[in-house]
């Protein structure tokens, strides 16, 4: 936040657009909601955000009491170092002077620090949320993850036992032989 | 079951540990039986898709649906994975039955046959578009049929062969069919186009296929005629358009644009049909042939949405775009000289020239297909996949490794693996 400030002032000139963008954002800022993870921690979260999570904006239809009180939003599937990600992702990605290339950097290194547990962990955590935008990234992130794998790594990616006998299995790769796939 | 879990807990010490496995079990379940799994795997090539059906069955069972198949081709889109290749005798009645799939991958290229082997005969290859591939039945053959399949789930439908046969009809070898089919979630229909080059004789409805040809040296009007199959309606139609053409076809492969069809001419012409509307009109190619020195070789094909037009000469090599098809403006996407070539790939070319001047039994450099961006090319004895835009070039294989008996004019289809699913009729 002190980078942004300060580039205003050295570019006094930057649009009121822009200007305009910034107030709306500390406004925003200004309401928030609390939500509670399945560990018991609790979050104060920007409403601008938290409205983003499919979960939140459901549960507020059933009881939107919630929303002015202190009651905390409960959030039965998500751990609090799950919701710590997806928060990081979401302020990122809602940063009004993110650019482009910012964000796929982001991108980039946020995938690079979590381990296939922890990735498989966020994609659950993402879905229960409902948090579209980074459901999607997760999941094609995993699609790309395992695409180029060869079978045995995708069992032990997601935990999965084999259950076809060999010749059933030996059947299935050489029927599939054709189209040029690498096996094992 | 309420035992089992006592002794669990004794087993357990650490009672959070516990509770942290139940849930990392629960998790992995979710992760299985959840709308997740879907999600992942629509987002993979059809190509990557074909071995995860090795996992295990429940992702076989996932893979192999309806609901995902429709699922996957809203997600991923269908782009070039392979050519296939079959090669014809020029003067033998008898069909080859080798069919080699030459996947379009730069690294660990390797060419396969067999890809038809679930269809319960032999078959020739003619059309392939969006996944679907078009055959036909092996000459000889007492009872023809034709065949559209999905090489990737292995299913397929079977039609009734519509026209007389005879034994040493060249016509019907030779004939061309095109396959025509657009993704639509809501419609699975395809249509089949069949082209022929017939002669008017005046005051005369052509009949009987056998003899239109042979006569083709008298002077008479040519013109190619279509006949459309839809599997909606499951018949045959002549359609009344016609389209008056004294060249013949080239390379049989009909080339399926956004509703357009296209056929390159001997005639430096490219033959358009919009299957749609039924209107038939002449292209004109970008360079006429006679421009060059040398007997220019050339290939039509698709690549972003658009028809591209390859032709191979003394001069080099040149990908043209149709950017207007009324007013047949053409825009060169791409050209590399031949001496380039030689110098960027010394290990792979050599007297490239020399190749393309000379002829000997046909032509020694021969662009075979193109599409998206990538041109499957025959020099002397081996192919080359060329990837135009980013300057890449790799030995495809050898005429051995395709199992090769006759070089000369083969059938070389653009291959997109998809999972369009085909309903028997």
């Amino acid at each position: 936040m002190a980078e942004e400030t300060e580039s205003t002032k050295t570019e006094p000139l930057k649009t009121a657009e822009e200007e305009f963008k910034k107030l709306e954002i500390t406004e925003e800022e200004e309401s928030e909601l609390k939500l509670e993870t399945s560990d018991h921690v609790t979050f104060m979260v920007e409403a601008s955000i938290a409205m983003k999570f499919g979960a939140v904006q459901q549960y507020l239809e059933v009881s939107p009491a919630a929303s002015a009180s202190a009651t905390a939003i409960p959030l039965h599937n998500v751990a609090s170092r799950e919701l710590i990600l997806i928060l990081e992702y979401y302020r990122m990605h809602d940063w009004v002077d993110a650019g482009e290339r910012d964000l796929k950097e982001f991108d980039e290194r946020f995938l690079k620090d979590l381990n296939y547990e922890e990735l498989k962990e966020l994609l659950l955590a993402a879905n229960y949320l409902n948090v579209e935008k980074l459901f999607n990234f997760l999941t094609k992130s995993i699609a790309n993850i395992i695409r180029n794998k060869d079978v045995e790594f995708v069992r032990t990616f997601f935990g999965i036992d084999n259950d076809y006998t060999p010749e059933e299995e030996a059947a299935y790769r050489e029927e599939n032989a054709w189209a040029g796939v690498k096996f094992v | 079951m309420s035992k089992d879990f006592i002794l669990r807990l004794v087993f357990y010490s650490d009672i959070q540990k516990m509770f942290e496995e139940i849930n990392k079990m629960k998790k992995a379940e979710r992760f299985l039986n959840s709308d997740v799994l879907v999600e992942i795997l629509s987002r993979i090539p059809a190509k990557d898709l074909l071995h995860l059906k090795c996992v295990c069955k429940e992702w076989l069972h996932v893979i192999s649906s309806r609901s995902f198949a429709k699922a996957h081709l809203g997600r991923t889109e269908v782009a070039l994975t392979g050519f296939i290749l079959q090669e014809k005798f020029i003067w033998c009645n008898e069909d080859i039955k080798t069919v080699s799939y030459i996947p379009a991958e730069t690294t660990s290229l390797k060419v396969k046959q067999a890809v038809f082997g679930f269809l319960p005969e032999d078959v020739v290859v003619l059309a392939s578009c969006k996944g679907l591939v078009c055959c036909r039945s092996c000459f000889p053959c007492e009872k023809p049929v034709i065949y559209v399949c999905n090489p990737s789930n292995r299913e397929w439908v079977k039609l009734q062969w519509p026209w007389p046969v005879s034994h040493y009809d060249m016509n019907i070898r030779g004939m061309a069919l095109a396959l025509a089919f657009d993704i639509d979630p809501s419609i699975d229909a395809f249509k089949l186009v069949r082209i022929k080059q017939v002669e008017e004789e005046e005051g005369e409805e052509e009949e009987g296929e056998e003899e239109e040809e042979e006569e083709e040296e008298e002077e008479g009007e040519l013109y190619f005629t279509f006949e459309l199959y839809s599997s909606e309606k499951g018949s045959w139609r002549k359609s009344s358009e016609t389209c008056q053409c004294y060249s013949k076809l080239v390379k049989k492969e009909g080339i399926y644009i956004g509703g357009v069809l296209h056929w390159l001419t001997d005639g430096d012409q490219v033959l358009t049909f919009d299957v749609e509307k039924e209107l038939a009109w002449l292209v004109p190619v970008p360079v006429p042939g006679s421009e060059f020195i040398a007997v220019p070789e050339a290939c039509i094909g698709e690549s972003k949405g658009r028809l591209h037009y390859v032709v191979v000469s003394e001069q080099g090599v040149h990908v043209w775009c149709l950017e207007d098809y009324f007013e047949f403006k053409w825009e060169i996407v791409h050209f590399k000289s031949l001496e380039e070539i030689e110098g960027e790939w010394p290990q792979l070319f050599l007297n490239l020239k020399s190749h393309v001047l000379e002829r000997v039994n046909g032509p020694w450099v021969n662009p075979l297909a193109f599409k998206d961006g990538l041109l499957l090319m025959k020099v002397c004895e081996n192919l080359y996949l060329f990837d135009v835009k980013n300057n890449n070039m790799v030995q495809a294989c050898s005429i051995q490794d395709l199992k090769s008996q006759c070089m000369f004019n083969p059938i070389v289809l653009p291959h997109s693996m998809s999972l369009i699913p085909l309903t028997p009729a």
